[in-house]
Protein backbone atom coordinates (compact mmCIF):
# COMPACT_ATOMS: atom_id res chain seq x y z
CA UNK A 1 0.00 0.00 0.00
CA UNK A 2 1.36 3.39 -1.04
CA UNK A 3 -0.36 5.11 1.52
CA UNK A 4 2.27 3.63 4.08
CA UNK A 5 5.33 4.94 2.26
CA UNK A 6 4.07 8.76 2.41
CA UNK A 7 4.08 10.99 5.34
CA UNK A 8 1.56 10.43 8.18
CA UNK A 9 -1.10 12.80 7.76
CA UNK A 10 -1.91 15.34 10.47
CA UNK A 11 -4.01 12.71 12.37
CA UNK A 12 -1.66 9.60 12.47
CA UNK A 13 1.12 12.15 13.96
CA UNK A 14 -0.91 13.10 16.22
CA UNK A 15 -2.15 9.56 17.26
CA UNK A 16 1.82 9.00 17.05
CA UNK A 17 2.47 11.27 19.36
CA UNK A 18 0.03 10.24 21.63
CA UNK A 19 0.66 6.91 21.95
CA UNK A 20 4.40 8.32 22.62
CA UNK A 21 3.63 10.07 24.94
CA UNK A 22 1.84 7.40 26.77
CA UNK A 23 4.98 5.58 28.05
CA UNK A 24 2.83 5.04 31.50
CA UNK A 25 0.68 3.06 29.64
CA UNK A 26 4.02 0.68 28.67
CA UNK A 27 4.70 0.99 32.27
CA UNK A 28 1.84 -0.50 33.75
CA UNK A 29 2.06 -3.16 31.99
CA UNK A 30 5.26 -4.22 33.01
CA UNK A 31 8.77 -4.94 31.66
CA UNK A 32 7.22 -7.68 29.07
CA UNK A 33 5.44 -5.53 27.03
CA UNK A 34 6.73 -2.77 24.91
CA UNK A 35 5.46 -0.95 22.21
CA UNK A 36 6.50 -2.28 18.45
CA UNK A 37 6.21 0.64 15.83
CA UNK A 38 6.67 -1.79 12.33
CA UNK A 39 9.40 -0.28 10.14
CA UNK A 40 6.76 0.31 7.16
CA UNK A 41 4.02 1.50 9.07
CA UNK A 42 3.68 5.57 10.37
CA UNK A 43 1.23 4.12 13.28
CA UNK A 44 2.24 2.96 16.43
CA UNK A 45 1.11 -0.02 17.85
CA UNK A 46 1.53 -2.88 20.10
CA UNK A 47 1.71 -6.45 18.22
CA UNK A 48 1.34 -9.82 19.28
CA UNK A 49 -0.39 -12.69 20.33
CA UNK A 50 -3.38 -12.21 22.56
CA UNK A 51 -4.02 -8.56 21.40
CA UNK A 52 -6.37 -6.99 23.95
CA UNK A 53 -8.01 -3.46 22.12
CA UNK A 54 -8.43 -0.43 23.88
CA UNK A 55 -6.01 -0.95 26.79
CA UNK A 56 -6.37 2.57 28.65
CA UNK A 57 -8.29 4.26 26.14
CA UNK A 58 -5.56 4.24 23.45
CA UNK A 59 -7.85 4.34 20.60
CA UNK A 60 -4.90 2.45 17.96
CA UNK A 61 -4.53 -1.24 18.19
CA UNK A 62 -2.61 -2.51 20.77
CA UNK A 63 -1.46 -6.01 21.56
CA UNK A 64 1.91 -7.52 22.97
CA UNK A 65 4.80 -9.45 22.42
CA UNK A 66 5.21 -11.35 25.39
CA UNK A 67 2.20 -10.83 27.89
CA UNK A 68 -0.02 -11.10 30.96
CA UNK A 69 -2.74 -13.37 30.77
CA UNK A 70 -5.87 -11.12 30.23
CA UNK A 71 -7.34 -12.96 33.77
CA UNK A 72 -4.08 -10.84 34.94
CA UNK A 73 -4.99 -7.91 32.97
CA UNK A 74 -8.50 -7.47 34.58
CA UNK A 75 -7.27 -7.68 37.76
CA UNK A 76 -4.64 -5.86 37.16
CA UNK A 77 -6.28 -2.39 35.45
CA UNK A 78 -9.47 -2.75 37.84
CA UNK A 79 -7.96 -4.20 40.82
CA UNK A 80 -10.62 -5.00 43.32
CA UNK A 81 -10.87 -4.45 47.13
CA UNK A 82 -7.80 -2.16 46.85
CA UNK A 83 -7.61 -0.55 50.36
CA UNK A 84 -7.41 0.20 53.64
CA UNK A 85 -9.37 -1.11 56.94
CA UNK A 86 -8.86 -0.28 60.24
CA UNK A 87 -6.23 -2.09 61.30
CA UNK A 88 -6.67 -1.56 65.57
CA UNK A 89 -9.67 -2.91 65.26
CA UNK A 90 -10.19 -6.09 66.92
CA UNK A 91 -11.93 -7.75 64.27
CA UNK A 92 -9.50 -6.91 61.76
CA UNK A 93 -6.46 -9.17 60.49
CA UNK A 94 -3.52 -7.61 58.86
CA UNK A 95 -0.75 -9.46 57.19
CA UNK A 96 2.30 -8.20 55.86
CA UNK A 97 4.54 -9.72 53.76
CA UNK A 98 7.73 -9.14 51.40
CA UNK A 99 8.65 -11.10 48.52
CA UNK A 100 12.53 -10.75 49.33
CA UNK A 101 14.11 -11.62 45.79
CA UNK A 102 12.13 -9.11 44.20
CA UNK A 103 11.16 -6.46 46.75
CA UNK A 104 7.38 -6.33 46.20
CA UNK A 105 5.36 -6.04 49.56
CA UNK A 106 1.75 -6.92 49.97
CA UNK A 107 -0.53 -5.99 52.85
CA UNK A 108 -3.65 -7.92 53.14
CA UNK A 109 -6.55 -6.95 55.51
CA UNK A 110 -9.55 -9.17 56.50
CA UNK A 111 -12.74 -8.30 58.68
CA UNK A 112 -14.23 -10.72 60.33
CA UNK A 113 -17.61 -11.39 61.60
CA UNK A 114 -17.10 -12.17 65.19
CA UNK A 115 -19.92 -14.42 66.03
CA UNK A 116 -19.78 -16.25 62.70
CA UNK A 117 -16.43 -16.08 61.71
CA UNK A 118 -17.01 -15.65 58.35
CA UNK A 119 -14.95 -13.19 56.60
CA UNK A 120 -17.10 -10.20 55.87
CA UNK A 121 -14.35 -7.85 54.35
CA UNK A 122 -11.01 -7.84 52.41
CA UNK A 123 -8.40 -5.45 51.14
CA UNK A 124 -4.59 -5.42 50.27
CA UNK A 125 -2.41 -2.94 49.16
CA UNK A 126 0.02 -4.43 46.61
CA UNK A 127 3.50 -2.61 45.38
CA UNK A 128 4.77 -4.65 42.91
CA UNK A 129 4.42 -6.22 39.07
CA UNK A 130 1.18 -6.72 37.40
CA UNK A 131 0.87 -10.70 38.21
CA UNK A 132 1.33 -9.47 42.25
CA UNK A 133 -1.33 -6.94 42.05
CA UNK A 134 -4.07 -9.21 39.81
CA UNK A 135 -3.03 -12.06 42.56
CA UNK A 136 -3.53 -10.06 45.61
CA UNK A 137 -6.57 -8.63 43.65
CA UNK A 138 -8.36 -11.89 42.69
CA UNK A 139 -7.64 -13.52 46.26
CA UNK A 140 -9.48 -10.79 48.19
CA UNK A 141 -12.97 -11.51 45.58
CA UNK A 142 -12.11 -15.11 46.51
CA UNK A 143 -11.95 -15.05 50.26
CA UNK A 144 -15.22 -12.60 51.12
CA UNK A 145 -17.91 -14.90 52.19
CA UNK A 146 -15.33 -17.72 53.45
CA UNK A 147 -14.70 -19.01 56.77
CA UNK A 148 -11.79 -18.60 58.73
CA UNK A 149 -10.93 -22.39 58.08
CA UNK A 150 -12.05 -22.13 54.45
CA UNK A 151 -10.01 -19.30 53.83
CA UNK A 152 -6.66 -20.98 55.40
CA UNK A 153 -6.66 -23.64 53.06
CA UNK A 154 -6.61 -21.76 49.86
CA UNK A 155 -3.44 -22.53 47.65
CA UNK A 156 -1.69 -20.63 45.41
CA UNK A 157 -2.17 -23.12 42.78
CA UNK A 158 -5.59 -21.61 42.57
CA UNK A 159 -5.25 -18.02 42.22
CA UNK A 160 -1.74 -19.29 39.74
CA UNK A 161 -4.70 -21.36 37.68
CA UNK A 162 -7.37 -18.53 37.49
CA UNK A 163 -4.47 -15.98 36.36
CA UNK A 164 -2.59 -18.25 34.44
CA UNK A 165 0.40 -17.41 35.82
CA UNK A 166 3.64 -18.28 33.86
CA UNK A 167 5.94 -20.24 36.21
CA UNK A 168 7.95 -17.32 37.21
CA UNK A 169 5.36 -15.69 37.88
CA UNK A 170 4.30 -18.18 40.85
CA UNK A 171 5.40 -16.80 43.48
CA UNK A 172 3.57 -13.82 43.29
CA UNK A 173 0.65 -15.94 43.79
CA UNK A 174 2.86 -17.51 46.99
CA UNK A 175 2.64 -14.57 48.00
CA UNK A 176 -0.66 -13.87 48.36
CA UNK A 177 -1.35 -17.15 50.02
CA UNK A 178 1.43 -16.20 52.93
CA UNK A 179 -0.21 -12.78 53.20
CA UNK A 180 -3.93 -14.55 53.86
CA UNK A 181 -2.17 -16.85 56.43
CA UNK A 182 -0.51 -14.13 58.12
CA UNK A 183 -3.44 -11.68 58.20
CA UNK A 184 -5.67 -15.12 59.99
CA UNK A 185 -2.55 -15.60 62.11
CA UNK A 186 -3.03 -11.67 62.94
CA UNK A 187 -6.72 -11.48 63.89
CA UNK A 188 -6.77 -14.95 65.80
CA UNK A 189 -3.84 -13.87 68.20
CA UNK A 190 -5.74 -10.39 68.80
CA UNK A 191 -8.40 -11.98 69.69
CA UNK A 192 -6.74 -14.90 71.98
CA UNK A 193 -5.23 -11.54 73.40
CA UNK A 194 -8.36 -10.28 73.82
CA UNK A 195 -9.70 -13.53 75.82
CA UNK A 196 -6.91 -13.31 77.78
CA UNK A 197 -7.01 -9.84 78.69
CA UNK A 198 -10.81 -10.18 79.92
CA UNK A 199 -9.93 -13.15 81.68
CA UNK A 200 -7.48 -11.51 83.67
CA UNK A 201 -9.50 -8.75 84.15
CA UNK A 202 -12.42 -11.25 85.74
CA UNK A 203 -9.02 -13.02 88.23
CA UNK A 204 -8.41 -9.09 89.36
CA UNK A 205 -11.60 -7.96 89.43
CA UNK B 1 45.05 -6.03 27.68
CA UNK B 2 41.59 -7.58 26.87
CA UNK B 3 43.03 -9.70 24.12
CA UNK B 4 41.89 -13.10 26.04
CA UNK B 5 38.88 -12.34 27.17
CA UNK B 6 37.48 -10.59 23.92
CA UNK B 7 38.57 -14.14 21.90
CA UNK B 8 37.01 -16.22 24.14
CA UNK B 9 33.38 -14.55 25.20
CA UNK B 10 31.55 -14.71 22.24
CA UNK B 11 28.48 -17.06 22.68
CA UNK B 12 27.00 -15.96 25.56
CA UNK B 13 23.16 -14.77 26.34
CA UNK B 14 22.32 -14.87 29.72
CA UNK B 15 24.11 -13.87 33.20
CA UNK B 16 24.96 -17.36 33.73
CA UNK B 17 26.79 -17.91 30.20
CA UNK B 18 28.70 -14.75 30.90
CA UNK B 19 29.88 -16.07 34.33
CA UNK B 20 31.15 -18.91 33.18
CA UNK B 21 32.77 -17.50 30.68
CA UNK B 22 34.81 -15.02 32.97
CA UNK B 23 36.08 -18.07 35.16
CA UNK B 24 37.44 -19.83 32.33
CA UNK B 25 39.76 -17.02 32.20
CA UNK B 26 41.77 -15.04 34.32
CA UNK B 27 38.72 -12.24 35.04
CA UNK B 28 37.33 -13.36 37.86
CA UNK B 29 34.53 -11.03 38.37
CA UNK B 30 32.45 -7.74 36.37
CA UNK B 31 35.14 -5.64 38.89
CA UNK B 32 38.08 -7.37 37.03
CA UNK B 33 37.45 -5.65 33.74
CA UNK B 34 37.91 -2.01 35.32
CA UNK B 35 41.24 -2.43 36.15
CA UNK B 36 41.68 0.89 36.59
CA UNK B 37 38.96 1.55 39.10
CA UNK B 38 38.99 -1.56 40.94
CA UNK B 39 42.99 -2.56 41.02
CA UNK B 40 42.84 -5.02 43.55
CA UNK B 41 39.78 -6.96 41.82
CA UNK B 42 36.69 -4.81 43.22
CA UNK B 43 34.83 -5.91 46.89
CA UNK B 44 35.84 -7.67 49.11
CA UNK B 45 39.14 -6.14 49.05
CA UNK B 46 38.22 -2.93 48.56
CA UNK B 47 35.47 -0.90 49.68
CA UNK B 48 31.95 -1.69 48.58
CA UNK B 49 31.46 2.32 47.98
CA UNK B 50 32.78 2.93 44.58
CA UNK B 51 33.90 5.66 43.22
CA UNK B 52 31.47 6.14 40.77
CA UNK B 53 32.85 9.32 38.86
CA UNK B 54 36.49 7.28 38.07
CA UNK B 55 34.02 4.55 37.43
CA UNK B 56 32.07 6.04 34.66
CA UNK B 57 34.83 7.66 33.39
CA UNK B 58 37.04 4.22 32.34
CA UNK B 59 33.68 2.80 31.21
CA UNK B 60 33.50 5.37 29.16
CA UNK B 61 36.94 5.09 27.76
CA UNK B 62 36.67 1.31 27.42
CA UNK B 63 33.61 1.42 25.28
CA UNK B 64 34.92 4.46 22.97
CA UNK B 65 38.39 1.53 21.92
CA UNK B 66 35.79 -1.02 21.68
CA UNK B 67 32.35 -0.12 21.10
CA UNK B 68 31.68 -1.79 17.53
CA UNK B 69 29.89 1.51 15.80
CA UNK B 70 33.33 3.22 16.59
CA UNK B 71 35.22 0.21 15.04
CA UNK B 72 33.24 -0.02 11.96
CA UNK B 73 35.22 1.37 8.77
CA UNK B 74 38.25 0.90 10.28
CA UNK B 75 40.80 -1.93 9.80
CA UNK B 76 39.17 -3.62 13.18
CA UNK B 77 36.24 -4.13 10.81
CA UNK B 78 36.96 -7.75 10.84
CA UNK B 79 36.91 -8.54 14.46
CA UNK B 80 33.82 -6.85 14.90
CA UNK B 81 31.66 -10.27 16.10
CA UNK B 82 34.61 -10.22 19.52
CA UNK B 83 34.32 -6.34 20.09
CA UNK B 84 30.51 -6.33 20.18
CA UNK B 85 30.09 -8.84 22.58
CA UNK B 86 32.94 -7.35 24.59
CA UNK B 87 31.33 -3.81 24.41
CA UNK B 88 28.10 -5.69 25.60
CA UNK B 89 29.75 -7.24 28.58
CA UNK B 90 31.18 -3.81 29.28
CA UNK B 91 27.49 -3.01 29.59
CA UNK B 92 26.47 -5.71 31.56
CA UNK B 93 29.07 -5.23 33.67
CA UNK B 94 28.96 -1.40 34.38
CA UNK B 95 24.81 -1.80 34.86
CA UNK B 96 25.51 -4.57 37.03
CA UNK B 97 28.08 -2.52 39.26
CA UNK B 98 26.49 0.22 39.44
CA UNK B 99 23.39 -0.65 41.30
CA UNK B 100 23.94 -1.63 44.72
CA UNK B 101 22.00 -4.26 44.54
CA UNK B 102 23.26 -5.99 41.78
CA UNK B 103 26.88 -5.26 42.75
CA UNK B 104 26.30 -6.94 46.23
CA UNK B 105 24.51 -9.91 44.58
CA UNK B 106 27.12 -10.65 42.18
CA UNK B 107 29.36 -10.58 44.82
CA UNK B 108 27.85 -13.16 46.74
CA UNK B 109 27.60 -15.38 43.80
CA UNK B 110 30.90 -14.92 43.20
CA UNK B 111 32.75 -15.40 46.80
CA UNK B 112 29.96 -17.21 48.56
CA UNK B 113 31.02 -20.79 48.93
CA UNK B 114 28.15 -22.48 47.86
CA UNK B 115 27.87 -19.18 45.18
CA UNK B 116 24.48 -18.59 45.67
CA UNK B 117 22.02 -16.44 44.19
CA UNK B 118 19.91 -13.86 46.11
CA UNK B 119 17.65 -13.15 43.51
CA UNK B 120 16.58 -16.34 43.26
CA UNK B 121 12.87 -16.37 45.03
CA UNK B 122 13.40 -19.53 47.18
CA UNK B 123 17.02 -18.91 48.06
CA UNK B 124 16.07 -15.79 49.61
CA UNK B 125 12.81 -17.23 50.97
CA UNK B 126 14.90 -19.52 53.25
CA UNK B 127 16.91 -17.00 54.47
CA UNK B 128 14.37 -14.88 55.72
CA UNK B 129 12.13 -17.92 56.81
CA UNK B 130 15.35 -18.88 58.96
CA UNK B 131 16.01 -15.13 59.83
CA UNK B 132 12.48 -14.90 61.25
CA UNK B 133 12.55 -18.00 63.29
CA UNK B 134 15.69 -16.97 64.91
CA UNK B 135 14.09 -15.56 67.55
CA UNK B 136 11.10 -13.32 68.10
CA UNK B 137 13.69 -9.85 67.81
CA UNK B 138 14.39 -11.17 64.13
CA UNK B 139 10.94 -11.90 63.42
CA UNK B 140 10.02 -8.29 64.56
CA UNK B 141 12.70 -6.41 62.76
CA UNK B 142 11.95 -8.03 59.71
CA UNK B 143 8.50 -7.20 60.14
CA UNK B 144 9.28 -3.74 60.82
CA UNK B 145 11.82 -3.49 57.55
CA UNK B 146 8.55 -4.34 55.70
CA UNK B 147 6.42 -1.66 57.05
CA UNK B 148 8.98 0.81 56.39
CA UNK B 149 8.96 -0.18 52.77
CA UNK B 150 5.28 -0.25 52.32
CA UNK B 151 5.15 3.10 54.09
CA UNK B 152 7.59 4.24 52.07
CA UNK B 153 5.85 2.93 48.88
CA UNK B 154 2.56 4.50 50.10
CA UNK B 155 3.77 8.33 51.05
CA UNK B 156 5.10 8.10 47.67
CA UNK B 157 1.74 7.19 46.06
CA UNK B 158 0.23 10.23 48.09
CA UNK B 159 2.68 12.52 46.75
CA UNK B 160 0.64 15.32 44.72
CA UNK B 161 3.87 16.99 43.59
CA UNK B 162 7.12 17.00 42.81
CA UNK B 163 8.43 18.58 45.68
CA UNK B 164 7.26 16.24 48.20
CA UNK B 165 9.71 13.61 46.47
CA UNK B 166 12.70 15.40 47.28
CA UNK B 167 12.08 14.43 50.94
CA UNK B 168 11.27 10.90 50.36
CA UNK B 169 14.13 10.72 47.61
CA UNK B 170 16.18 12.43 50.65
CA UNK B 171 15.33 9.68 53.27
CA UNK B 172 15.15 6.50 50.86
CA UNK B 173 19.07 7.71 49.78
CA UNK B 174 19.96 7.60 53.37
CA UNK B 175 18.71 4.41 53.21
CA UNK B 176 20.85 2.85 50.67
CA UNK B 177 24.15 4.74 52.03
CA UNK B 178 23.51 3.60 55.56
CA UNK B 179 23.34 0.06 54.05
CA UNK B 180 25.42 0.22 51.69
CA UNK B 181 27.76 1.54 54.84
CA UNK B 182 26.98 -1.38 56.59
CA UNK B 183 27.84 -4.10 53.89
CA UNK B 184 30.85 -2.43 53.32
CA UNK B 185 31.82 -2.89 57.22
CA UNK B 186 30.75 -6.66 56.78
CA UNK B 187 32.81 -7.00 53.73
CA UNK B 188 36.19 -5.67 55.04
CA UNK B 189 35.74 -8.06 58.27
CA UNK B 190 38.76 -10.77 58.16
CA UNK B 191 35.57 -13.45 58.23
CA UNK B 192 32.94 -13.06 55.98
CA UNK B 193 29.52 -13.61 57.29
CA UNK B 194 27.92 -14.38 54.45
CA UNK B 195 24.11 -14.30 56.52
CA UNK B 196 24.40 -11.30 57.64
CA UNK B 197 25.96 -9.85 54.16
CA UNK B 198 22.82 -11.38 52.22
CA UNK B 199 20.28 -10.17 54.88
CA UNK B 200 21.54 -6.53 54.67
CA UNK B 201 21.60 -7.33 50.35
CA UNK B 202 17.99 -8.20 50.51
CA UNK B 203 17.25 -4.68 52.85
CA UNK B 204 19.02 -3.35 49.55
CA UNK B 205 16.73 -4.60 47.38
CA UNK B 206 13.71 -3.32 49.19
CA UNK B 207 15.39 0.44 48.91
CA UNK B 208 16.14 -0.18 45.38
CA UNK B 209 12.64 -0.89 44.55
CA UNK B 210 11.16 2.31 45.99
CA UNK B 211 14.24 4.57 44.21
CA UNK B 212 12.86 3.12 41.34
CA UNK B 213 9.52 3.47 42.28
CA UNK B 214 10.56 7.45 43.04
CA UNK B 215 12.31 7.89 39.83
CA UNK B 216 9.54 7.00 37.79
CA UNK B 217 6.83 8.52 39.63
CA UNK B 218 4.60 11.09 37.52
CA UNK B 219 1.52 12.92 39.53
CA UNK B 220 -1.53 10.65 39.64
CA UNK B 221 0.10 7.59 38.46
CA UNK B 222 -0.50 4.77 40.42
CA UNK B 223 2.83 3.08 42.10
CA UNK B 224 3.92 -0.12 40.20
CA UNK B 225 7.01 -1.95 40.19
CA UNK B 226 8.09 -3.37 37.40
CA UNK B 227 11.06 -6.03 36.89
Amino acid sequence: MDLIRTRPTEAMSKSMKKLRNDESMMFRLGRNLRLVRPINSPVTRLTGINGVNNLNGATSMVGFTRSYHENVLKHYSNPQNVGTLNKNSLDVGTGLVGAPACGDVMRLQIEVDEETGIIKQAKFKTFGCGSAIASSSYLTSLIKGLSLEEAGKLKNTQIAKELNLPPVKLHCSMLAEDAVKSAIKDYKSKRSNKTNLSEAAVATS
Amino acid sequence: MFGTIKASISPYKCGGIVRTSIRNNSVKSYFDLFPKTFPHGGPPNESFEIPARQFRKEFRTLQSENHPDILIGSSALSKKQGTSDFSSLLNIAYSTISNPYTRINHIIEIYHPQHLDISNDEVSKKLIEEYQSESPETSLEYKDLLMTVLDAHESLEFASNENELDSLSEENDERIEQTEKYIDELLSSSELDWHKIMLEAIRLKYWVNIRNAIKDWEPGKPVHLTH
